[in-house]
């Protein structure tokens, strides 16, 4: 069902939810947003179930990291660090803290797959060209860098050989191959400008994509961070 | 200033430089996953990622430096954030804001000169507002209140020295060579207005 | 004097600087409607910048113009943008594949018509009737990036087509185009001229361009002369000579018969890409294209050798094949050892690669630089023996002049010599040159060609592509071709 919400509702939605869920502090919000969030990507149509997992296992892994710098490190707990050198215990105020922590990261994170992971880049630009009025030329830019994706992979692989092939070793971080990319990239923008203009494109064009703003959109980008914030002041 | 508006071309450079450091971004998540993980048993792994923090930067400020009209850091750190956000973001919406914010910290001390000074102080002043304005968002992300203020300060520390070395000191000289090469608009309309 | 409405281009004493040079001076020309006329030229004369004029990218874009009139099909387009222009003409570009900013054609087709405002509701059924009138429904839902060179350019073809209008640039639409997809072209081009639309060819081959209307040329000078005006054929060919753009085939240096030892093995080398294709939520599949199946070849030192066949066919993938960086199944020797085994610093060091686009191996800001740091990688060399010895090189080479030039900006038939140049500094035992005449004019051509023979009577030996059969048949001691997936030596 997230799949066939309009994208910028879905964006505005979003971005308020999170900004709301930033100023609660509990973590049984952050749960029930989480799981919220769980559930729109199992039903949607577009998350790739290995992704998802894939996706999931460093977003685990930074939650369980700031888990422990909240329990660990707790700014309650450095003060009374500084009084008698205990060992955290895994009850009370400090577990807790560290909890919050954990669980705010994983509820904000959650709520970015859920966006990101179910929005189709094709509509995404031409919702925020219709409804957002980003200008024609951002949005085609940005289409037009996504589909040459795979091509600047395959130049960054060849700007790097073509060095190992003159003898000259690539360190990482190393600044060659990264400048011979910039040239290219400054070449390749007059280039494609060009191509694209003289096929007569400018800001005056019709789409045959067409986005529309129904009910149903609405209420998701207001429903969303009411739904946040009650949770958040009300409920718990 | 150069209030010319933003062409075709200035968006698609923006674009481009976007994916190219797309792919140096997706490496510095992975270096920073790896870091993180040795990390979390010391509890120390909120430290992960700031040793690369300086690399989110980079685009914005050479797509500045090369273009040379206002808002450029902005609008690619916009545009990063929603090519990232298409090919899979773990955060979402949220990087739009954080893209914003970073722009902005970049963009300050070319503002405050008018877009017309491009020197290493510059390139190191806009580091280090960058630096602080994304410190104070993700401040406010993970909320550092809960956290002891010496893992803060540790935060900030690397993140400021990350901040300087690859946004004001690599990109910096990447450009400059750039601007060697001759390849650059600017220098052609310069060179039209001395003829 | 032709009446105003017969012409479908008119400039009137156009001058135009970039870059602090004069670059084209006080030109004049007309090209009446149903007229197909070959712009030719040496590397570097201005042809490209001619053409960005015509459609009006300079002077937007840069540079100085100056001109009594630019007129299309009657109309002054001289204060009018590039995407003004395009209603009155449009072109066809060096590089097919940045000229699509869309994922496949049908979505580029679409791009095109939603630029000129149709009606969406028709566009699709205009996509499928132009597709089909072409035979590249096939194409429609393809990635360009799975496409090849030739289909590229076809694609270019049918996007220029798309929209009605009087005039079309080409800027050298057959660099990379093989023999067939070139005869298909020609027969769409003469298609567009029955129809009383008007062609700009600019070509550095000019044989291929005996049929057309006209020749003109745009010399050293920056002046143009139209050929059909000239009395003789031989103060034509003089004038072409002169320009670089014909030479005396006559002219290659013959060489002895190679060694006999064997520097390069293929042992039944199987070639193919692979790819991760998502295609539902649960299934993934990996797509083996196979290239060239169970290829055997020797390569002996000191030869020079072709490898010819059609755009697309896997040429540039077994040169990196070769250096280790494309997958393949069998083995390849050099020298008797499998290059898998070798580390890759050993391999990198015995093969040089010059890629078919040589600004991708610079990485400094000027020609002499460039050059140091080849040679500072082959051997220590203090930093003034270093500069000393490749302003030797730079000397020999005719670059002189450009030693504090910046790489970049040199034209393309520079920039190629440069990285060969580079290449051969070092003792390398095999050098694969991918396309080493790609748009390069006939004078630069050969300078190239001369420079790889030399080096394979120095006892290095050469591989280089090309779909130029000429240039092949003159300097090549043996020829491969692809066809089918095989390898097989047709001399
Ligand atoms: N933006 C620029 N700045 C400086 N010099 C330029 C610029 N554009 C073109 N030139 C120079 O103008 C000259 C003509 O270039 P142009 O690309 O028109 O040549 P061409 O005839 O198309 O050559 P080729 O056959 O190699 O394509 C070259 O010497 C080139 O270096
Ligand atoms: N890294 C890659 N992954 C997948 N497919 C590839 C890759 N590189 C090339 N291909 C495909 O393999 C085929 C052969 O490409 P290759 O560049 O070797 O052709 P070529 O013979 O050099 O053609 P040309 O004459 O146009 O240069 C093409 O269809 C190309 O799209
Ligand atoms: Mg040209
Ligand atoms: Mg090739």
């Amino acid at each position: 069902m997230i799949d066939s919400i309009n994208p910028t509702a879905k964006t505005i939605g979003t971005l308020i939810g999170t900004l709301i869920l930033g100023l609660t502090f509990q973590w049984q919000v952050n749960s029930v947003v989480a799981l919220l969030c769980l559930l729109f990507l199992v039903t949607s149509k577009r998350t790739n179930p290995t992704t998802l997992l894939k996706i999931m296992v460093p977003i685990t892994l930074i939650s369980l990291s700031y888990f422990f710098t909240g329990w660990i490190f707790s700014s309650e707990q450095a003060l009374f660090a500084l009084a008698n050198n205990s060992v955290p215990s895994p009850s009370g105020k400090d577990f807790v803290n560290g909890l919050k922590l954990g669980t705010r990261i994983f509820s904000f994170a959650m709520l970015g797959i859920s966006y990101s992971l179910t929005t189709d880049p094709h509509e995404l630009i031409a919702s925020f060209i219709q409804q957002a009025r980003m200008p024609m030329k951002m949005g085609y830019a940005i289409l037009t860098a996504i589909n040459l994706t795979s091509l600047i992979q395959r130049e960054r692989d060849n700007s790097k050989l073509a060095l190992q092939v003159r003898n000259i070793p690539v360190k990482p971080f190393d600044t060659k191959p990264m400048f011979t990319m910039m040239i290219r990239m400054v070449r390749w923008s007059e280039r494609l400008s060009l191509a694209m203009e003289s096929k007569g494109f400018s800001e005056d064009r019709v789409m045959q994509m067409q986005m529309t703003i129904k009910r149903r959109d609405i209420l998701f980008a207001v429903g969303l961070p009411m739904l946040i914030a009650i949770l958040g002041f009300a409920v718990f | 200033m150069n209030r010319n508006k933003l062409t075709l071309r200035d968006y698609l450079l923006m674009a481009l430089i976007s994916v190219v450091f797309g792919v140096l971004y997706l490496m510095a998540v992975y270096a920073g996953t790896a870091l993180t993980t040795i990390l979390t048993p010391f509890g120390l792994g909120v430290l992960g990622y700031e040793p690369f923090f300086g690399i989110w930067f980079m685009a914005a400020i050479i797509t500045t430096y090369l273009i040379r009209k206002p808002a450029v850091g902005i609008i690619t750190e916009v545009i990063a954030a929603l090519i990232e956000v298409m090919l899979g973001n773990m955060f979402g919406v949220m990087v739009l804001v954080s893209a914003f914010i970073q722009g902005v910290g970049v963009e300050i001390p070319f503002a405050l000169t008018k877009y017309e000074k491009y020197s290493y102080k510059i390139a190191m002043l806009s580091a280090l507002s960058a630096a602080v304005l994304s410190f104070l968002w993700t401040g406010f992300r993970s909320n550092y209140l809960a956290m002891d203020w010496r893992i803060v300060a540790t935060i900030f520390v690397i993140r400021l020295l990350s901040s300087l070395f690859f946004t004001g000191y690599l990109s910096k000289r990447i450009c400059d060579k750039l601007d060697e090469a001759g390849i650059l608009n600017h220098n052609l309309e310069t060179g039209e207005i001395i003829e | 004097m032709k009446s105003l409405n017969k012409l479908a281009l008119s400039v009137e004493d156009l001058s135009f600087e970039i870059g602090g040079k004069k670059r084209i001076d006080s030109v004049s020309f007309e090209v009446d409607k149903g007229e197909i006329v070959l712009l030719c030229g040496g590397s570097g004369s201005g042809k490209s910048t001619l053409a960005n004029i015509i459609i009006g990218y300079y002077p937007e874009y840069g540079g100085k113009q100056d001109v009594s009139h630019i007129r299309i099909s009657g109309e002054d387009v001289q204060y009018q943008s590039v995407v003004e222009r395009s209603e009155s003409v449009r072109t066809i570009f060096q590089n097919a594949r940045l000229s699509f900013s869309m994922k496949t054609l049908r979505e580029e087709l679409v791009f095109i018509l939603e630029n000129s405002r149709f009606n969406p509701d028709e566009m699709n059924g205009m996509v499928e009737d132009k597709a089909r009138e072409f035979n590249l429904d096939y194409l429609l839902d393809r990635s360009f990036d799975d496409l090849s060179g030739g289909e590229l350019q076809r694609a270019a073809f049918i996007c220029a087509d798309l929209v009605d209008v009087p005039l079309y640039i080409m800027d050298e639409p057959f660099a990379n185009v093989d023999e067939e997809t070139m005869q298909d072209y020609i027969r769409y081009m003469k298609e567009l001229v029955r129809k009383g639309k008007s062609v700009v060819i600019i070509d550095h081959h000019v044989d291929r361009w005996n049929w057309v209307d006209r020749w003109l040329l745009l010399d050293s000078n920056q002046q143009l002369h139209d050929l059909s005006l000239m009395a003789s054929e031989t103060t034509k060919r003089e004038l072409l000579t002169k320009e670089g753009i014909v030479v005396d085939a006559s002219a290659v240096p013959k060489r002895d018969l190679e060694s006999k030892e064997i520097l390069l093995e293929l042992d039944k080398v199987t070639l193919y890409h692979e790819k991760t294709i998502r295609k539902s939520l649960f299934k993934k599949e990996t797509q083996t294209t196979t290239l060239i199946e169970e290829a055997y070849f020797n390569l002996n030192k000191g030869s020079l050798t072709a490898l010819v066949g059609p755009s697309g066919i896997g040429k540039t993938s077994l040169f990196k094949a070769i250096l280790n960086v494309s997958p393949y199944k069998g083995e390849i020797r050099l020298q008797g050892k499998n290059i898998k085994t070798l580390k890759p610093e050993n391999l990198y060091s015995k093969i040089g690669l010059v890629f078919q686009d040589p600004s991708l191996q610079f990485v400094k800001t000027n020609v002499l630089d460039e050059m140091v740091l080849s040679l500072t990688a082959w051997e220590k060399l203090e930093d003034d023996q270093a500069e000393t010895k490749a302003r030797e090189i730079l000397d020999q080479h005719h670059f002189e002049n450009k030693a504090s030039q910046s790489p970049w900006v040199m034209s393309q038939g520079q920039q190629r010599r440069l990285a060969v140049l580079c290449m051969t500094v070092g003792d390398q035992n095999l050098l694969l040159v991918d396309e080493p005449t790609y748009g390069q004019d006939a004078r630069n051509a050969k300078k190239i060609m001369d420079k790889l023979n030399e080096l394979c009577r120095q006892g290095v030996t050469c591989l280089f592509t090309s779909h130029d059969r000429d240039l092949v048949d003159a300097y090549a001691d043996q020829v491969y071709e692809i066809k089918e997936k095989k390898v097989c030596q047709v001399r």
